[in-house]
């Protein structure tokens, strides 16, 4: 190689390296783990693989991809837990939780916990960057244990009494219909799965939605106040009675509706899920609504919102909302029972297309489509 | 029956016409008077041509001449031969030879050049963003994970990896976005999400 080239490559390495500086940062004393010292989960061990955090001008930018392993060191089955992930000043008023449901981890065994988050803050320093707590695990007999400030036992509950719901189903389809029904109806699930339209969506609680990118340049879509219909499922404890939003082409705003206790208990907490319909007629659920006051048995509230809400489908495009249905997913009654839709109530294709697969059968798809039937059927007998 | 054209005739006079032509042109001739006559005049010409060089300027002559004109005519020929010859060089000279490993080393230089002018610029971009007043804290659920923004701070909660996709999300208007992944291996159901205070 010639005397030229060699100082040539020897500039570029230069120039390279120099473009590379970046101060970074201790990602290890960035993390702090903080579980509390009668936790039912201790951390065995943690792989912050290539996870890396670097300070560009202003700004701290952290991306981190860290695998936790947890052990079980109580004397119940763990069925799903939450950790909190607080990220010091890097959150606009806000935090993240990393739940993993549909578990079943017996006493003494470990499973691992994945956590991927960027962030990106002003470079203030001091202190962890990112701090993970637990915020609760929930038991097999339905106790437990933490914190809950993210109302983790609300949302493990409920995934965990749809795991029961759906696992009964299909030990119940494959005692009476054998393993052909239990094939067909896991495929049917697998179908349905798979044809839930990607939707990205957007919220914003107060104030004006930031303008879409592919927004129209010229046009101004004005807003009109369009009405929901309700999708009633027999089993729900409330009645969606009426209800509209105001909308503007790919946006739902302030939406609001008048709700009915059927039961005759109370009502701590309940969600209506809301079903957008666009131009080509594609339906999709695009969010949740909850109200989170007392509803007294057999009383009536007025829901009332001041968020909007924007869709996009995945793929890219725009969509533009045609019609709004609404439905109720789920109840917590003041003395914690819980309310879920049953598989009755989710036979109606409509609602079998728009509620969301829990997450337990999510599992069992995945299971038949890894290892197929005989170990589905293993799981399900388990 | 249709004659041969004058042209024809012309060159077949002169014993010009290639075979096949001339073949077929002596049939016709053969059983043509009209044609006959037509040849005969053009046979006649070359006979007429060289009794007028005897009319030549005295002194003149005519092979003499021709001979020339032969000699000047191959003396153009030779010279436009050379001077192509030379124009041809002069253009395989008129740019220096870039060698590979110079050109390779060039590219790379350049395409570091702009490496670094676009890292820059992110960087610019990144630190303009914190130091922006904020804007309203916008809650995104999408493919690619959960996130809060106000335009100056973010918190993403992000896939597992960057070829994954969530496989389901959602979001409240009371203030959260969730995102699920199933682990293809291990069929682990994992929920990201993200709230506002």
């Amino acid at each position: 190689m010639s005397t030229l080239i060699k100082r040539a490559a020897a500039v570029v390495l230069c120039a390279a390296w120099a473009i590379a500086q970046e101060s970074t940062v201790d990602l290890k004393s960035g993390l702090k783990l903080n579980l509390p010292k009668d936790s039912p989960l201790t951390v065995t061990a943690l792989d912050l693989g290539d996870s890396k955090g670097t300070v560009r001008g202003g700004a701290v930018v952290l991306d981190m991809h860290a695998s936790l392993r947890l052990r079980n060191g109580s004397g119940k089955r763990v069925k799903g837990v939450t950790l909190l992930v607080l990220a010091q000043e890097a959150s606009p008023g806000g935090k993240g939780s990393v739940a993993v449901p549909a578990l079943d981890v017996a006493p003494g065994d470990e499973f691992p916990v994945r956590l991927d988050l960027r962030m990106v803050r002003p470079n203030a320093g001091g202190g962890p960057l990112v701090q993970v707590s637990l915020d609760g695990v929930l038991f097999d007999d339905l106790t437990f244990f933490g914190d809950n400030r993210l109302n983790s036992r609300r949302s493990l509950t409920l995934w965990e009494l749809e795991a029961r719901r759906d696992r009964k189903h299909f030990v119940q389809v494959l005692e009476s219909r054998g393993e052909e029904g239990l094939t067909k109806e896991i495929l049917a699930a697998k179908g349905r799965q798979a044809e839930r339209p990607r939707v990205d969506v957007q919220v914003v609680r107060r104030g004006t939605m930031p303008r879409a990118a592919n927004a129209p340049a010229t046009n101004v879509e004005m807003d009109r106040d369009m009405q929901f219909s309700f999708l009633r499922m027999p089993g729900a404890p409330v009645d969606l009675m009426a209800g509209a939003a105001r909308v503007a082409g790919d946006e739902a705003k302030a939406p609001h509706m008048e709700i009915r206790n059927r039961d005759s208990k109370s009502i701590r907490h309940l969600e209506i899920g809301l079903a957008l319909k666009d131009a080509q007629g594609r339906e999709f659920l695009a969010g949740t609504v909850p109200y989170t006051e007392t509803l007294a048995a057999k009383g009536t509230a007025l829901l009332k919102e001041e968020s909007t809400l924007r869709v996009r489908p995945s793929a890219g495009g725009r969509v533009m909302i045609e019609s709004m249905a609404g439905f109720v997913t789920n109840v917590e009654y003041s003395d914690s029972s819980y309310w879920i839709p049953s598989r009755g109530d989710l036979n109606d294709p409509r609602l079998g297309r728009l509620v969301p697969p829990s997450p337990e059968e999510q599992r069992l798809v995945q299971l038949y489509n890894r290892k197929g039937l005989q170990a589905l059927i293993a799981e399900l007998r388990r | 029956m249709k004659h041969p054209s004058i042209q024809e005739l012309a060159l077949f006079a002169g014993r010009d016409l290639p075979l096949w032509t001339r073949w077929r042109t002596a049939r016709h001739v053969s059983g043509c008077e009209q044609c006959q006559r037509e040849v005969r005049a053009f046979s006649e010409v070359p006979r007429a041509a060289m009794a007028e060089s005897g009319a030549m300027p005295p002194g003149v002559d005519w092979n003499v001449l021709a001979a020339e004109m032969r000699a000047n005519i191959h003396l153009g020929l030779e010279a436009s031969e050379a001077i192509r010859a030379y124009d041809s060089k002069q253009d395989e000279h008129r740019y220096p030879s870039l060698s590979w490993k110079a050109a390779a080393v060039g590219t790379a230089f350049a395409g570091l050049l702009m490496f670094g002018y676009w890292m820059g610029a992110m960087k610019k971009q990144e630190a303009i963003a914190v130091m922006r007043a904020p804007e309203p804290v916008v809650i995104e659920a999408s493919a690619g994970g959960v996130g809060l923004s106000d335009g100056r701070k973010t918190l993403k909660l992000t896939a597992p990896s960057e070829t994954r996709r969530a496989d389901l999300v959602s979001v409240s208007t009371g203030g959260s976005a969730g995102a699920r992944y199933i682990d293809e291996e291990t069929g682990q159901v994992t929920v990201n999400n993200v709230y506002l205070d």
